[in-house]
């Protein structure tokens, strides 16, 4: 230090004293370390510091508007760690909103997860994603979802708020005093196709004498898992090949909507209909139904049956090719349990044509070892829909489709692993007071066994009940503790959806409220109770349990050949997935016939009752999704009805009983009774009825709380068994009515060309059959020049099933509001995509046509002509623009579209504009939100093809056809959707835009539409 | 100069002022209810006027706090009673232009008595008939933006091949000739007013307005001009104005909008309509202000033939759509007529054709076209018949588009109600302040068809003899 | 000349247009050339008995409509084609079968507010600060003004005339 100090700033310095001296010798300031009391004393070191700096401004940049998980994650496409602004990240992880586990690429911007892809590179999902995934961003940032653990007063109504600390000692309590004495401890679970958490659960409940895990789904395919069982031997759920079945033959199973796997389904049907290739080749799709589905709707035959007929119309198949055409062997069994049902009898009983029966038989032995027999709508376990499910297996290993098409060998399926007779067994064991503990996760019983008040009888004998579910619901008033889970995107975990495939599922952001993990919950009783529970005791939290998990157990099958396990832990998490099992060819099994003596002796229907059906619905599932209004507001594809259930009832009958839409009935199953509103639905058997599951929720939050009637109280039940389908009934109008909120309001063409459509004989004669008609139109004026892209669409009709995933996608990435039942009523829904649906023909059995309507973007758009003020404008890519800020709401453009294609802010829709926390954080910010008296519609996601311009840009190259999609295009399971660039001549949009299927909707108007379809191909 | 044209000729006699009056008894009885407190029976429809005005405000408040959400629209049909409302009163506001200016070019001189309220009505009709454009919008705060003016956010212009936009400036510039057209004619009769006043305020206020007029002969030169001017201009505007305002479904693509023969099917519409609302207007005003004299029961007479010649037009046009459609060929023209006369408004549509071209049918009685009650009733039957002209083919055609996927149907809610009700309380309001501070009759021109005579004296012949 | 220079002139009042009409006449005849008439409403063939020439004013509205027109058109094509040129719907940017209706809107609007101008301008409106003549000139009487800057006026020979020309008043009208 200069001694020839003149100048002083402070007495100290002038006074020079020691600390004075001292403080001048350091070169920067003391700064206290951060939450380090020990250390505050001590000075920063200068390197110190600068780290402190560099990751100070780092943490509040990235804690003012972005919540990162703790552990190390790692980016799929970017380099890792670092997250640049405005720019997206994207993660590799697992859709945990059903059972099937598809594969997803989670978009993130500064730490939010906003939108949901599909992963192409997964093996099952092959980068689609139904819109129950789409929406699962709604689920995530939830306002209902619990806030941290409760503990409840059974019965006393809501809840307090209780730390995790006291909430782990009084169950680590607890559990002493269980695994010491007495002591049978239930897990009472969905499916998870987790392997990591399956392992967790089972060393917890092992951990106890007597524990258990139960599994249990409200959809559950018990059935088939059963008749498989008995058919070949194992207890498996197989996976179906529609990829490579040239015949589908199905009772009453919604295979494109809500069974099993339906992305991967619809994947495969898609592959066979998309009438690509050089020869015109698609399969045929016969749909025996006692519900108008989604998949019904796609069919190339439908035969409505009543409810319960399907067994006697399979059979009846069964019976026609192995007894009449004595093709495949069949024993005595066989003989005995086919006998009764010829194809005359059936017929006059189900009233399905002898005919037809002789024509599907003989269809199924022409692409025999190429076909697939599939069964039972998610029907739990009776014995008819056993039945129904042995005489699938007896069919297709009749007909060789077993091993080749079905595979139950190679990589069968673990998306289901859920039993009614498990449930309904431990709630005989709760009742008989035999159960100490019960935890809960994933399931809502006290909902699903709403009828008689089953579940909360048998929960009062149960002295401590645990939940994980994420709110308040419906069990939680029966509970003592509810420990919320954290939603799939906030936590580690992984998945084999099929045997083989395993995939990774990844926190993307930081758990939003004071929830903890399931497992982790698990790991932490273990380990603070004395009771042993095996590898849960030697990890330190859940993430080094699945680290490790993956280190033993999965590592070692997978036969990769990384350096490390480090490295091969960071390809999964940057892949997303990862395939053990490269051998998918499944091998055929011997069939067994014992199955059918454990059947009670055959007996046809020939009442003329009316019979009830339960479905899943595509929005809700099996009701998990009631708080997600998104799911609530998109129309059920077969229906168009949003925001309710309904009973579903043919035309006829109505018409019989005098009944209107939206009148309300009484269904009176003989156990149960119920009121709820009608649908007159087209092509459901005249003596059926429907009615869809997952509503009526009373607990699920401020959305779904009184949407519907809870469905799941028809189902009959008995110790067993649910039974949900050919539940005798008996309706009873009530004299009231109410509104249902339909989109679509006309149902038919009236004969209009919009949709195309030609026999699939026709089209082999002639490519551009139902496609003949071509305008001749004449013009004042040269067409303007599109010198660079010129953006188009294509759209094959004939694979799109109306699933509606592109509807949620497009909703996801927009931005774009829900409005509610009253709106919704009022024909103010504000879908950019809708999918229309028209009905052609008989209405008894009408023929379905759907037909995704977005913006055409029309090169001559009469919207853009009648905007006073310019808002709406073409761009030089031939995009019709729509320019938010400069609308003043005249809705002239959409008086003249002659799409209906635009939507306009009636209101201040609260969901996108103000939306309730932390739903704002689910907007994505790439796209304005739009504010009320504005006009909006279809961008072709111009946001994201400014992402990939500049993408390629930055590369020097030109844009690769492919790279760049559309949420729609890259979410839809069926590939139906094609976008590109119409000026580069090796698009597969220029490509299809030429195809003899091709048209441009409404072209007679010269509105010049970017839009083509490709005609709807009928294998009839 | 012979006046009488041999088009006067066919008509019977013209409808005459009373012969006994005299100048200043015209001055006398036009000015009267500028110089007296209102009676009773004013302040009567004054106070039901400001009612419905309130049930206006009020609903426009809803409107432009809540959104357009209010309203029973959808996004199928996009507009409904909004512009149904402005395209009523567009055309309500076409009797007053065609009263003064094409009957003054084809010299009918029984215009005279009934000119100058019918050119108010007009002014209040489109002032009236602007607030839906504005109002319609769903930023109503923005409407400015429809206006092409230079500005700071870049090349900013407005959209010139928009019908809307051909309205602005039809509506606007309507607006503008008829109330410049209006206040040329009130120049002098004001100038009357003033040298009436008895007091400083009324000197000062008409005064003002007067712009200190005199009445020297050489101004009086150029002002016949400039009215015979304005009177030209507007005929081709009144003729282009409803025209344009027709555009805005003749241009577009929806079937039962896209059609040639709106533009005349519309102005003779807007006539037709006009004449009624003139004459439900008149038929109350002469009684309440004691104008028998002036508006007599032949002038009545006169516009009864107008509306059902007019009426018959619009016969005509509806038959003439429907065959159209047929001829065209087009399954979606084909669809949308039938759809109006047989689908689910129906209703609307018969009320309509009934309204407009039964129930005028009567006027081919001469007992009927002399009746004031029946008269009044038949007006007023008009006036409900053309309102649902609009409705009819703004609602019936986007209810049923292309895609039938779309289709809906409109039910108004009490703020589409309100609305309507509210611009029938506008209108009445300033009809009615109207009748009280500015002279009904043109004073002026009644004074110049009357013989040529003294104050009260004896007739010494018409000013045409000495010329 | 005037022996008051008070005097603005002298104004004759009549009953009824045909007196005046034939007044006027008279005064022409005189060799007046600066004398008026006030008259509640215009008495047609007084104007050819005063000797006014024809209006002008139907030039002003015809070039001003000419002005508008082409001001109107060309605002729409610059605004649409050079200032701001956007593809609307595919049109081309003048198309000009659509700019028909503005540019005739705005062909009657400078037109027509142009006349109304021009109006004011020829007759000196608004001269607010005038005072009446008379207050039943705008009633029922009709008033012929001889001011005293006409050709060879003088007072007592102009009220004579008017006394002659059956006038029911005559009196000077002071400044």
């Amino acid at each position: 230090m200069s001694t020839k100090l003149t100048y002083w700033k402070t007495l100290e310095q002038k006074d020079r004293t020691e600390e004075a001296i001292a403080a001048e010798n350091r070169e920067f300031f003391v700064l206290p370390k951060e939450n380090d009391e020990a250390d505050q004393s001590q000075p920063v070191e200068r390197r110190d510091f600068l780290k402190l700096l560099g990751m100070g401004a780092a943490m509040t940049a990235i804690a003012a508007c972005a919540r990162r998980p703790v552990e190390k994650i790692i980016p799929y496409l970017n380099k890792p760690e670092e997250i640049t602004f405005g720019v997206p990240n994207w993660y590799a992880s697992t859709c945990n909103e059903c059972p099937a586990a598809c594969g997803t690429l989670v978009k993130t911007r500064e730490g939010r997860p906003i939108k949901m892809e599909g992963n192409p590179n997964h093996p099952v999902s092959k980068g689609g994603l139904c819109a129950r995934g789409q929406a699962s961003m709604v689920n995530l940032y939830d306002p209902d979802r619990l806030r941290g653990p409760v503990t409840m007063k059974r019965k006393a109504g809501a809840g307090e708020s209780i730390e995790w600390g006291a909430v782990d000692s009084i169950i680590g309590t607890a559990l002493d005093q269980i695994s010491d004495g007495r002591g049978n401890v239930r897990v009472l679970m969905s499916t998870t196709t987790s392997p990591a958490t399956k392992a967790a659960v089972q060393q917890f409940a092992s951990a106890f004498r007597g524990g258990e895990v139960v599994w249990f789904d409200p959809i559950s395919y018990e059935n088939v898992i059963a008749a498989q069982e008995l058919s070949y031997g194992t207890a498996v759920l197989p996976r179906y090949r529609f990829n490579k079945a040239d015949y589908i033959l199905s009772f009453g199973s919604d295979f494109l909507g809500t069974q099993i796997s339906p992305v991967e389904f619809t994947k495969g049907f898609a592959a066979k209909r998309a009438l690509d290739g050089k020869k015109p080749s698609m399969s045929r799709f016969t749909a025996i139904e006692s519900v108008p589905s989604t998949t019904g709707d796609n069919a190339d035959r439908r035969i409505p049956v009543k409810p319960g007929d399907e067994l006697a119309v399979a059979a009846a198949i069964a019976h026609t090719l192995i007894i009449q055409q004595g093709h495949g062997a069949a024993d005595a069994a066989v003989r005995s349990f086919l006998s009764s049902y010829d194809a005359k009898t059936v017929a006059a009983s189900t009233g399905v044509d002898a005919k037809v029966i002789a024509t599907v038989a003989s269809e199924l032995w022409a692409n025999r070892g190429r076909g697939i027999v599939i069964g039972g709508q998610a029907a739990p376990g009776n014995t008819q829909a056993l039945a129904l499910e042995l005489v699938v297996n007896l069919l297709n290993s009749a007909l060789g489709n077993d091993g080749a098409m079905i595979d139950g060998t190679a990589r069968p399926s673990n998306q289901a692993l859920g039993s009614y007779a498990a449930a309904l067994n431990l709630i005989t064991e709760m009742m008989n007071g035999s159960v100490d503990l019960l935890l809960i996760r994933g399931v809502n019983p006290a909902y699903v066994f709403a009828a008689n008040d089953l579940f909360a009888k048998a929960s009062a004998k149960v002295p401590l009940i645990i939940s994980f579910n994420d709110r308040l619901d419906e069990t939680s008033e029966f509970v003592d503790y509810v420990c919320p889970d954290h939603h799939a995107l906030e936590s580690w975990g992984d998945a084999e959806p099929q045997r083989g495939v395993f995939s990774i599922q990844q926190p993307t952001i930081s758990p939003l409220f004071n929830t903890r993990a399931f497992q982790e919950s698990l790991l932490m009783w273990a380990q603070k109770s004395k009771c042993s529970a095996g590898a849960l005791e030697t990890y330190n939290n859940w993430y080094d349990f699945l680290r490790g998990y993956w280190q033993k157990t999965i590592y070692p099958t997978t036969g990769v050949n990384a350096p490390s396990f480090n490295a091969f832990w960071d390809s999964v998490l940057r892949d997303g997935v990862i395939v053990a099992n490269h051998n998918d060819n499944g091998s055929s099994r011997s069939f067994r016939s014992s199955g059918f003596s454990t059947l009670p002796a055959a007996s046809l229907n020939n009442s003329t009752d009316m019979y009830l059906t339960l479905y899943t619905p595509m929005g809700l599932y099996d009701g998990r999704h009631a708080n997600n209004a998104w799911l609530q507001e998109l129309p059920d594809p077969v229906t168009k009805i949003t925001w309710d259930n309904y009973v579903s009832i043919a035309p006829a009958t109505a018409k019989t009983l005098g009944l209107n839409k939206g009148d309300i009935i009484k269904v009176d199953t003989g156990s149960t009774q119920l009121e709820a509103p009608i649908h007159i639905l087209p092509g459901m058997h005249p003596q059926g009825l429907a009615i869809a599951v997952g509503y009526g929720r009373t607990k699920s939050g401020k959305v779904g709380n009184g949407v519907g009637v809870n469905a799941f109280a028809l189902a009959a039940i008995n110790a067993k068994a649910a039974n949900w389908t050919g539940i005798a009934t008996k309706i009873q109008k009530t004299g009231s009515n109410m509104m249902l909120a339909c989109t679509q309001g006309h149902q038919t063409m009236e004969g209009r060309p919009i949709v195309k459509e030609a026999t699939f004989e026709e089209f082999a004669k002639n490519p551009h059959a139902g496609n003949e008609e071509h305008h001749h139109l004449i013009t004042m004026w040269d067409k303007h020049k599109y010198p660079g892209h010129k953006w188009g669409m294509a759209i094959n009709l004939n694979t799109c099933t109306g699933c509606s995933a592109c509807v949620i996608a497009c909703q996801a990435e927009n931005n774009i509001p829900t409005v509610g039942k009253d709106q919704v009523a009022r024909d103010r829904v504000m879908h950019w995509m809708r999918i229309d649906r028209y009905y052609k023909g008989d209405e008894a059995n009408p023929e379905v046509v759907n037909q995704p309507m977005l913006c055409q973007h029309c090169d001559n758009a009469p919207c853009e002509t009648v905007c006073p003020v310019i808002a709406t404008a073409h761009s030089d890519e031939g995009l019709n623009q729509q320019i938010y800020n400069r609308c003043v709401g005249t809705r002239y453009c959409a008086n003249n579209c002659p799409y209906k294609a635009r939507k306009f802010n009636f209101l201040t829709y609260d969901s996108a504009a103000n939306p309730e926390a932390p739903l704002h954080l689910m907007l994505n910010p790439e796209v304005t939100v739009r504010t009320r008296g504005v006009m909006e519609k279809c961008t072709f996601c111009v946001q994201r093809i400014e992402e990939k311009k500049s993408w390629a840009k930055d590369r020097g190259i030109a844009l690769p056809d492919g790279e760049l999609k559309t949420a729609c295009q890259q979410s839809c399971p069926a590939d139906a959707i094609v976008f590109g660039d119409a000026n580069n001549p090796d698009s597969k949009l220029a490509k299809l835009m030429k195809n003899p299927r091709g048209y441009n909707l409404l072209a007679e108007l010269n509105t010049a539409p970017a839009v083509t379809y490709l005609t709807k191909i009928r294998n009839v | 100069m012979k006046h009488n044209t041999n088009a006067a000729e066919y008509l019977e006699p013209e409808p005459h002022p009373a012969d006994s009056l005299t100048y200043d008894q015209v001055t006398r009885d036009v000015c009267a209810p500028l110089e007296r407190v209102p009676g009773r029976g004013w302040w009567m429809a004054f106070s039901g006027a400001l009612g419905l005005l309130t049930i206006g405000l009020i609903s426009i408040y809803k409107l432009v706090t809540t959104g357009i959400g209010v309203w029973g629209l959808n996004n199928t049909i996009g507009w409904a009673y909004d512009i149904t409302n402005f395209v009523f009163w567009i055309g309500i506001g076409h009797a007053g232009t065609l009263i003064s200016a094409i009957l003054f070019l084809f010299r009918q001189k029984w215009r005279t008595a009934i000119n100058r309220s019918a050119e108010a009505m007009t002014i209040f009709a489109v002032m009236t008939a602007g607030l839906f454009p504005l109002l319609h919008t769903g930023r109503p705060w923005l409407a400015f933006w429809l206006f092409p003016y230079p500005n700071t956010r870049g090349s900013l212009w407005v959209n010139f091949r928009s019908p809307l936009l051909w309205d602005v400036f039809a509506v606007s510039t309507y607006f503008t000739i008829s109330a410049v057209f209006w206040y040329i004619g009130l120049i002098p009769d004001i100038a009357t007013v003033r040298d009436r006043a008895r007091n400083k305020i009324r000197r000062v206020i008409y005064g003002a307005l007067s712009m200190g007029w005199t009445g020297s002969m050489r101004n009086w030169m150029h002002y016949e001009m400039v009215y015979l001017i304005l009177a030209g201009l507007s005929t081709p505007l009144v003729l282009s104005v409803h025209s344009i305002v027709s555009f805005d479904f003749a241009v577009s693509v929806i079937p039962g909008w896209h059609t040639t023969i709106f533009p005349p099917y519309f102005v003779a519409g807007a006539i037709f309509s006009g004449f009624a609302m003139v004459m439900t207007l008149l038929i109350i005003v002469r009684k309440v202000v004691h104008l028998e004299e002036y508006i007599t029961v032949r002038h009545l007479e006169n516009m009864c033939k107008i509306i059902m010649a007019t009426g018959l037009m619009v016969g005509y046009a509806y038959a003439s759509e429907f065959f159209i459609a047929w001829y065209s060929g087009s399954p979606y023209e084909q669809f949308t007529f039938v759809n109006r006369a047989f689908g689910p408004y129906a209703w609307a549509y018969w009320t309509m054709v009934s309204c407009n071209v039964f129930i005028p049918q009567v006027f081919w009685f001469k007992k009927m076209r002399t009746n004031l009650t029946i008269m009044f009733i038949i007006s007023i039957f008009v006036n409900i018949g053309m309102w649902f002209e609009r409705f009819v083919i703004i609602v019936t055609s986007l209810h049923r588009g292309f895609l039938p996927s779309e289709w809906s149907y409109f039910t108004p809610t009490i703020w589409d109600i309100g609305l309507l009700i509210g611009s029938f309380g506008i209108f009445f309001t300033l009809f009615l302040l109207f009748t009280r501070v500015l002279p009904m009759i043109a004073m002026a021109e009644i004074k110049s068809i009357l013989p040529f005579k003294r104050k009260g004296g004896v007739e010494y012949g018409t000013h045409e003899d000495v010329v | 000349m005037s022996s008051n220079l008070n005097t603005k002139g002298v104004i004759g009042i009549f009953d009824d247009p045909e007196t005046v009409i034939s007044a006027a006449q008279k005064a022409r005849k005189n060799g007046w050339r600066k004398f008026d008439v006030y008259t509640p409403f215009p008495v047609h063939g007084l104007s050819e008995a005063i000797g006014i020439p024809r209006s002008k004013i139907p030039w002003v509205t015809f070039l001003a409509g000419l002005a508008g027109g082409s001001f109107g058109f060309m605002l729409q094509a610059w605004t649409s084609a050079v200032d701001w040129p956007i593809n609307i719907g595919g049109k081309p940017f003048v198309s000009w079968p659509a700019f028909i209706p503005v540019t005739f809107e705005l062909t009657i609007l400078i037109a027509g507010l142009s006349t109304a101008a021009a109006l004011f301008v020829t007759c000196g409106l608004p001269k607010l600060n005038e005072k009446p003549m008379a207050l039943s000139l705008t009633d029922d009487e009709f008033g012929l003004f001889v001011p005293a800057t006409e050709v060879g006026f003088n007072r007592d020979a102009v009220t004579q005339f008017l006394k002659e020309a059956n006038a029911n008043e005559v009196r000077d009208v002071q400044e």
